[in-house]
Formats: structure tokens, sequence, C-alpha cells
């Protein structure tokens, strides 16, 4: 217990990206601390796109256990280890949603066992009080863009619709919802310089 | 980030692929520029941070304990170890005492308030919606209320329809504020975040508005979601 313990404190002073090596070495405590560290973050975005929590489950063990079977490898070019992964939960979020007919979800009824086992999480990490802080900043940026950009935004990367989707659904040419996203995601950039420095 | 003019026809496209926003024969001729253009590799690697930035905006909430026991157990036996971690327990069971008299009070306070309240933790409830006469065939709602914020859960929502969007509200008394506007997904399915608005609230309701979003609701609610008052 105690070896086990030691080893958690010594890993959480490990960076995410040489947890993704240990990972691939098939370190179970490095994948425990990986996990640790973003699942909270990864559950919360499964949840936003998926509306509900259940498949949001679903959906982060499935991208778990594809990074731990090494058919999703970390790619530094899409940045930060979280970075990545968030994108590649996304992927298959919104993969699931595409391949989804929309068609009504089952009965929602209550079941208690099911209620009690999914109480969220005593622990309230420091990671996680950070994640909550970040994501308000970064909600501020977002709610500071004009609203027509934020719209186009967030049916793209939350409902997996396409330019022309989104066009159709606002009633704007195709180019318009394109230039919207472009200067959406500049003026994001620009106030992520802005907060950073 | 500045750009050769002959760039700025492609910097649309770029956006838009780091939204996966681009249908696939579109896809497929941004890949092909952008193996041979490093100004636009650039670009998008410059963007990278902005997408990831709309993925950790999101409302934070906990995960459930039995997933991160589930993602644990999944990697064991994966990994061919003999799991370490217990299975997440078949919903149907339950053994100890005080889960037995959690249910019991759960259930009471869902008959005696008259809603379908679900305890999942110390501060957190869910709150069944009902729908009204306006309400889409196979709508269904509820919302997880954490102190004063709240998520909202949709799903058999059909797309509001060209230049349509819902929008949600919030009732105190006479007095009706507007929260958030959105869409569901493809799949018919929502996640709406309240954030901070649920104080003194009576109730959440949900209308259907013209794109933007209204100051006052213009439709009649499809939804109420009323909280029990205390």
């Amino acid at each position: 217990m105690i070896t086990k313990m030691h080893r958690r404190m010594k890993l959480s002073g490990v960076a995410d990206e040489e947890l993704m090596l240990l990972v691939a070495r098939r370190d179970h405590g490095a994948f425990e601390a990986l996990y640790d560290r973003h699942g909270a973050a990864a559950y919360s975005l499964a949840h936003r796109v998926l509306g509900d929590r259940q498949r949001a489950e679903d959906a982060v063990q499935e991208t778990f256990l594809s990074i731990w079977r090494a058919r999703s490898s970390y790619d530094p070019g899409r940045g930060s280890v979280r970075n990545w992964l968030l994108g590649a939960l996304r992927n298959r979020a919104i993969d699931a949603i595409r391949h989804e007919a929309a068609r009504p979800a089952p009965a929602r009824g209550v079941d208690p066992a099911e209620v009690l086992a999914a109480r969220p999480s005593d622990a309230d990490t420091d990671a996680t009080v950070i994640d909550r802080e970040t994501s308000r900043t970064l909600r501020g940026v977002l709610g500071g863009l004009p609203p027509e950009q934020s719209r186009v935004i967030e049916l793209a990367y939350f409902g997996g619709f396409t330019h022309t989707e989104i066009a159709d659904m606002l009633g704007a040419p195709v180019g318009t919802v394109k230039g919207r996203m472009r200067l959406g995601l500049e003026k994001i950039r620009a106030a992520l310089a802005e907060v950073q420095s | 980030m500045t750009s050769h003019p002959e760039h700025d026809s492609w910097r649309d496209e770029v956006a838009a692929y780091a939204l996966d926003a681009l249908p696939e024969e579109e896809r497929s001729a941004l890949e092909s520029h952008l193996e041979g253009c490093d100004e636009c590799r650039a670009y998008l690697r410059w963007l990278r941070p902005a997408e990831a930035a709309v993925a950790t905006s999101v409302e934070q909430i906990k995960p459930p304990r039995r997933l991160r026991r589930a993602v644990l157990a999944n990697a064991r036996e994966a990994g061919g170890e003999a799991p370490r971690t217990s299975r997440p327990r078949p919903r149907w069971f339950l053994t100890r005492p005080i889960a037995a008299a959690a249910i019991v009070v759960a259930i009471a306070a869902a008959l005696v308030g008259g809603y379908a309240l679900r305890r999942s933790g110390p501060s957190t409830e869910t709150l069944s919606a009902q729908t009204t006469a306006a309400a889409p065939r196979g709508l269904e709602a509820h919302l997880v209320r954490e102190d004063d914020s709240g998520t909202l859960e949709l799903s058999g929502l059909p797309l509001p329809g060209r230049g349509r969007v819902y929008e949600a509200w919030v009732r105190r008394g006479e007095e009706i504020s507007p929260s958030t506007v959105f869409v569901p997904n493809r799949a018919g399915a929502a996640a709406v975040a309240l954030p901070d608005e649920l104080a003194n609230a009576d109730e959440v309701m949900v209308t259907r508005e013209p794109a933007g979003g209204s100051a006052t609701p213009t439709t009649a609610p499809m939804l109420h979601v009323p909280f029990p008052q205390s």
C-alpha cells in the first residue's frame, strides 16, 4: 500500500508527455494518473457533446481504452496531451452522433441503484478546481464573441455539423459561415494570448 | 499572424477544418494543400489552442466514481492482468443498509414532492421536466441542479428549423429572464448549461425562438422544469 502511495506521489510530479511514454509501456500507474488528471475534463466535454451522462461515460471509457491499447497515439503536433486527448474524445463522440439516426431516447425511469452508483466522486482535487476556473475563464472568452461567431463555432464543435449544414440551418451563405468561424477562432486565439501574458 | 494574400482564401477553410466542419471532399482538398503549404500549416498550428479552448470551456462536472473504476478495470483486462479494481456493480446490486436507506429517502421525496427526484450527491438533484402540447413528440428532458447552477439534458428534440433556435428561460415569479440559446446535436440531444442562474428560481422553461434568441419568449414553452419550493 505504501509502495503504491509512494509511486502515486512520484507520478504526480511527472509531466503529461512523460506519462504518455509510460502509458505506451503499459504502466498501469501512469494510466491511472492520466485518468485522474484528465478524466473529469473528458467526461465534461463528452457530456456537452452527447447530452447524456451514460453515453458520456461510454465515450470516455472507449477513448481511454483506445489510448491504453495504443490505437490512439499521442501526437505532439496537436499540442498538449490534454488537448490531444480531448480532441480524440470529441471526434469519437461526434462520430457516434453522426452515425446515429435522430430518434427519441428510451424512456428514462428512476432507477435508485443507478442513481446511487452515479454519484459524483468525492475527490474535489486541486486539478478539478483549476479546471473549473479555467473553463470559467474560457467561457468568458467565448461569451465575449459576437453571438453569430460563437453560434457557428458551437454548432460545428459540439453539434458536429458541417459548414454547409450550419449555413442551411441559419439561412446564411456558406462563405459567411466559414468567415464567422475564422473570425471567431482568431479572436479566441488573440484573447488566449492576452490571458496567458 | 500575417499572411500572403494568396493564402487568405485558404484561411476560412483552415478554420473550418480546425473545427472539423468541412465536408469530406473539401477536407481532402485542404489536406492535400496543407501537405505542401508551410504557411497554412503554421496557421493551423496557431489556431489549435483556440479549438482546445472551446473544448475546455464547457461546464466542468464531476464524473461518477464508477467511471474511474471501469476505465482502470478495462485497462487491466486489456493488459492481461487480473483486475485489481472491482468491476462496476450491476445496477440492481445493493447490499449496504445506508444505500438502501438513501433509496427510501429518495423515493419518499419524489412521492411527497410530486417530482421525479433523484439524489446524486449532497447538493445535486435531478428534476424531471413537464412537456406541454407545444413539445415535439418524443421530447424528454430533466435538469441536473447543483446549488445555483444546472444542466438541462434533453433528448428527442428535432432541429429547430431554418433561422430558428431553442432558448432556455429562468422564471422568478412574474420575471422571465433569457438564459442559454442552443440547438440539439444531430442525434436530437442537448446538454444546456445554466451556470449561476438558478438562485430563487421558480422554474426553467424552453421555447423555440428566432436565430440569435429573444429578449422575451415569443412562442409557448414546450417544457417546464418546476423547482420544489422550500
